[in-house]
């Protein structure tokens, strides 16, 4: 084997190959067993079922295994997960933010997102050697040892790269393709032949294909929420619409101590509220605080495990200190215009984490007043680049520009309105009707249509699909059962003939993310009679 | 008359109560969690979601909490939608099925009456069989056939319609599609009923009495054989009435309109507790009414029917 030499140098990966090649010698004189007919388990959706019919072909075809279907509703789905009751299921991860780490840390031990029940103790001690590390070229290096254990070991099957499906009316402009497929809306105007459209028609309509559940920022947890949280605040960073590294936001500079452990923020002199007020660091101090400690939300909030970095965070977070004293969190307000934080580690991504909806300001005297209603359109107050002007539920929700907003003159756009429509047909009918300019998901069964139009926009998401393998039962508890299943699948395939945007096969466990761009390793091969031999190793008869 | 309206106006709250247990229960015994989403919460904080809802307490415990608050007219938070409470919901919703509702249900009564009495009239004639074709069609052809039919041809060829939205302020033309694609089952259900009933009333001895006195044949249909024929549309009406005005699934969806039809599947897709409790009680509640009134209209149609 190719990987042999890679397989020494992981001490536990060779004590677990010795193991088997034990238990494959023990077991030499004995007759080798069918292999168990496996069932995949997918949530009900066209797409999923597609994808998990063509796997199911492949495994038959290549490992002569049966493959059933279980299709099941998404919530029992999410509960079969959480519960490993399953065999192989499928899965999706979008990133929260540009760093490997968000997906890297998925697989240690014990942690939430893992759901395979793969543990690998040398795997745990790779990722939490690379907070560690300040420089991402070394980071990388170390994830890529990481990666490899995990590629070896093969607890996820990896399956491809999405893209996005952006429709865009080629009037708009200042929007750019990038893998977050985040898109400021400070930067994009309105052109009308070949000029910048005159202020009354300055207007962006665009299917956020969902009701937002909230838009206080603390308790917000989805993409629809968070398209909307970037037009009505604005962290310490944001995000380059281009290449996605962190700007400055509210804070027009930092500085990061020599241990990468205290950032000082400084914050800009004209940042403003909607109401006039200055943004100042108590704000943020406020704020994340609001997170931090459970007693002070009206609803607890979901991503509070994003401010885990932050010093003494974490015990109040996970309920392990039950009371929250401010003075112990490492968060300090020096001057109205000063921040420090005190970071439990060297989060060497914690620039990226400021650019996201959690780490956002909210108003202390508008929370204060008016409890949960401060989100309404009469009550609510933001410090991003746009006010809400009117949320008419389920129909549609308006935006104007925030004449409080520092960077006021950079705005163009005069009016944005989110329609919810969760219906991606209607959705793409209104725009070739031209209702709606821009669209960021487009229904797979009119693809032929959809390509040729000159509108839409392809490019790679940073958000991944793969199979969940459940390491815990047989027969997927033996790394070579499931590397013989990976083995055994053409991503390819998959991605040319069941989705049909220019999916891109994920070879590793991540995706090319972060700056500059992580590059994973090499991936297990499409290799189906190295699939069938390491089944018959794995003691299992194949013709 | 009026005794009988007495007693089923105090059995009605009974018949919700039992609803509401029942919906209660079954959204708690049934599988997932309000709180589960494809990136885990963790553990604590979801127990601390919970608690926040009182939902870890026991079901009976929950189950007076709840009542309390809906004796009292609140109908509770929404787990799904956070800003927001199930109240508010609802109330911002019912308008736009209901008007929609309203409308298409008038326009199913004008078109399938009309074509049943026509049918009914002349059976076996050319415009009963026309009719009766048509009326088929109306109702093998489903929402999501028609819909997105009607938007292709009135929205994306001619330009008439916008392919979807909701004036707020009231009626607009964006009506016509979604009323017209919601009426046609309607429509041609009410016109073979019509023509149905109409086919076993001219029959009946109380109709040739009526022609033996020397009435005038329109007389005759229109004071006589229209009311007994009406007793079939009648009972399908007060159902029909209670769904179409609640708001349709498929419909709205194709047409976006911001009505209770989504909102009810989406409350139990999205195991909002809060929010399919309350348009259980509230959709219940309408149900009730509207049987109501359908046994009152059935004693004065016919007069065979006496409630004592």
């Amino acid at each position: 084997m190719a990987r042999s030499s890679r397989l020494i140098a992981g001490g536990a990966v060779l004590a677990l190959l010795s193991a088997s090649l034990f238990a494959y010698c023990a077991r030499a004189g004995e007759k080798p067993k069918p292999f168990p007919k496996v069932e995949i388990l997918y949530n009900t959706l066209e797409s999923h079922r597609a994808i998990a019919e063509a796997l199911a072909q492949m495994w038959k075809d290549e490992l002569h295994v049966n493959v059933g279907l279980a299709n099941t509703e998404w919530k029992v789905y999410l509960d079969k997960m959480r519960d490993l009751d399953y065999q192989i299921a499928r899965a999706g991860w979008v990133f929260d933010y540009n760093d490997p780490h968000n997906i890297f840390e998925c697989w240690q031990t014990g942690n939430g997102n893992n759901r395979t029940g793969w543990s690998n103790k040398k795997y745990d001690e790779l990722i939490e050697k690379a907070t560690l590390v300040r420089d991402n070229a070394e980071r990388w290096k170390v994830y890529q040892d990481a990666e490899r254990l995990a590629v070896d070991e093969a607890p996820i099957l990896p399956i491809y790269i999405y893209v996005n499906k952006n429709m865009l009316s080629q009037k708009v402009k200042g929007w750019y393709d990038n893998v977050l497929n985040t898109h400021p809306y400070d930067a994009i105007w309105i052109e009308e032949d070949g000029k910048v459209a005159p202020p009354d028609r300055q207007k962006l309509n665009f299917n956020n294909g969902a009701e937002p559940q909230t838009l206080d920022p603390a308790i917000m947890s989805g993409v629809p929420e968070s398209r909307i949280a970037i037009a009505l605040y604005e962290g310490l960073t944001r995000y380059d619409p281009k290449d996605l590294h962190p700007i400055p936001g509210v804070a027009e500079s930092w500085e990061i101590s020599e241990d990468g452990k205290t950032y000082t923020f400084h914050l800009r002199p004209d940042a403003r509220w909607s109401n006039g007020d200055p943004v100042t660091a108590s704000d943020f101090v406020y704020s994340w605080l609001r997170v931090i400690d459970p007693t002070q939300l009206p609803q607890p909030a979901e991503y509070a495990q994003v401010f885990d970095w932050i010093e003494g965070a974490k015990p109040v977070i996970h309920g392990d200190v039950k009371t929250c004293d401010p003075t112990r969190i490492g968060l300090d307000a020096r001057d109205a215009r000063t921040l420090v934080v005190r970071l439990a580690a060297p989060c060497p991504f914690f620039l990226n984490l400021c650019a996201h909806s959690t780490y956002y300001p909210v108003h202390r005297a508008t929370v204060e007043r008016h409890g949960q209603k401060w989100t309404r359109p009469e009550n609510i107050v933001g410090n991003g680049p746009f006010i809400l002007k009117q949320w008419e539920l389920s129909a549609k929700i308006v935006f104007g520009p925030s004449p409080t907003y520092w960077g006021h003159e950079r705005v163009k756009l005069h009016e944005i309105t989110f329609f919810p429509i969760d219906s991606q047909d209607t959705a793409l009918n209104k725009f070739l009707a031209g209702e709606c300019d821009w669209l960021d998901d487009v229904p797979i069964a009119r693809a032929d249509e959809v390509k040729k139009n000159p509108c839409f926009r392809a490019s790679p998401f940073l958000t991944i699909y793969f199979y969940r393998f459940n390491c815990t039962k047989p027969p997927f508890d033996d790394p070579r059962v499931r590397r013989a299943f990976s083995m055994a699948v053409d991503k390819k395939t998959i991605c040319s003939k069941v989705e049909r945007f220019g999916e891109i096969p994920l070879k590793g466990v991540c995706p090319p993310c972060g700056n500059p761009p992580y590059k994973g390793v090499p991936g297990l091969p499409y290799d189906p009679e190295g699939a069938r031999k390491l089944l018959r190793e794995a003691g299992y008869e194949v013709p | 008359m009026l005794k009988y309206i007495l007693r089923r106006l105090v059995t009605a709250p009974l018949v919700i109560f039992l609803l509401l247990v029942i919906t209660f229960t079954m959204v708690r015994v049934a599988p997932g969690s309000p709180f589960s989403s494809e990136k885990a919460t963790p553990p604590e904080i979801q127990e601390r979601q919970r608690a926040f809802y009182h939902l870890d307490k026991s079901i009976p415990v929950q189950f007076i909490y709840y009542l309390g608050n809906v004796v009292r007219g609140d109908l509770g938070p929404s787990l799904k939608y956070k800003d927001l409470t199930v109240n508010e919901i609802i109330s911002r919703h019912w308008l736009p099925s209901f008007v929609l509702g309203t409308t298409a249900m008038a326009l199913a009564l004008v078109m399938g009456m009309t074509a049943g009495i026509l049918a009914g009239l002349k059976p076996n004639s050319r415009w009963d069989y026309s009719s009766m074709t048509i009326s088929m069609v109306g109702i093998t052809l489903p929402a999501f056939v028609t819909g997105p039919l009607l938007v292709v041809v009135f929205s994306l060829k001619l330009g008439w319609f916008r392919v979807s939205g909701w004036d707020a302020n009231g009626f607009s033309k964006d009506i016509v599609l979604p009323a017209i694609t919601l009426s046609l089952p309607y429509a041609a259900r009410i016109a073979r009923l019509m023509r149905a009933g109409l086919l076993e009333v001219v029959n009946q001895d109380y109709i040739r009495t009526a022609r033996a006195k020397g009435l005038r044949e329109h007389v005759v249909v229109l004071r006589h054989a229209l009311k007994g024929a009406l007793l079939p549309v009648v009972s399908f009406l007060g159902p029909a009435v209670a769904f179409i005005i609640t708001g349709s699934l498929v419909v709205e969806t194709i047409f976006q309109v911001p009505g209770l039809g989504r909102q009810f599947t989406q409350s139990a897709l999205n195991r909002d507790y809060g929010l399919t409790q309350g348009l259980v009680v509230f959709v219940g509640t309408l149900l009730v009414v509207l049987n109501l009134v359908v046994d009152v209209a059935y004693g004065f149609l016919d007069p065979r029917i006496r409630y004592d």
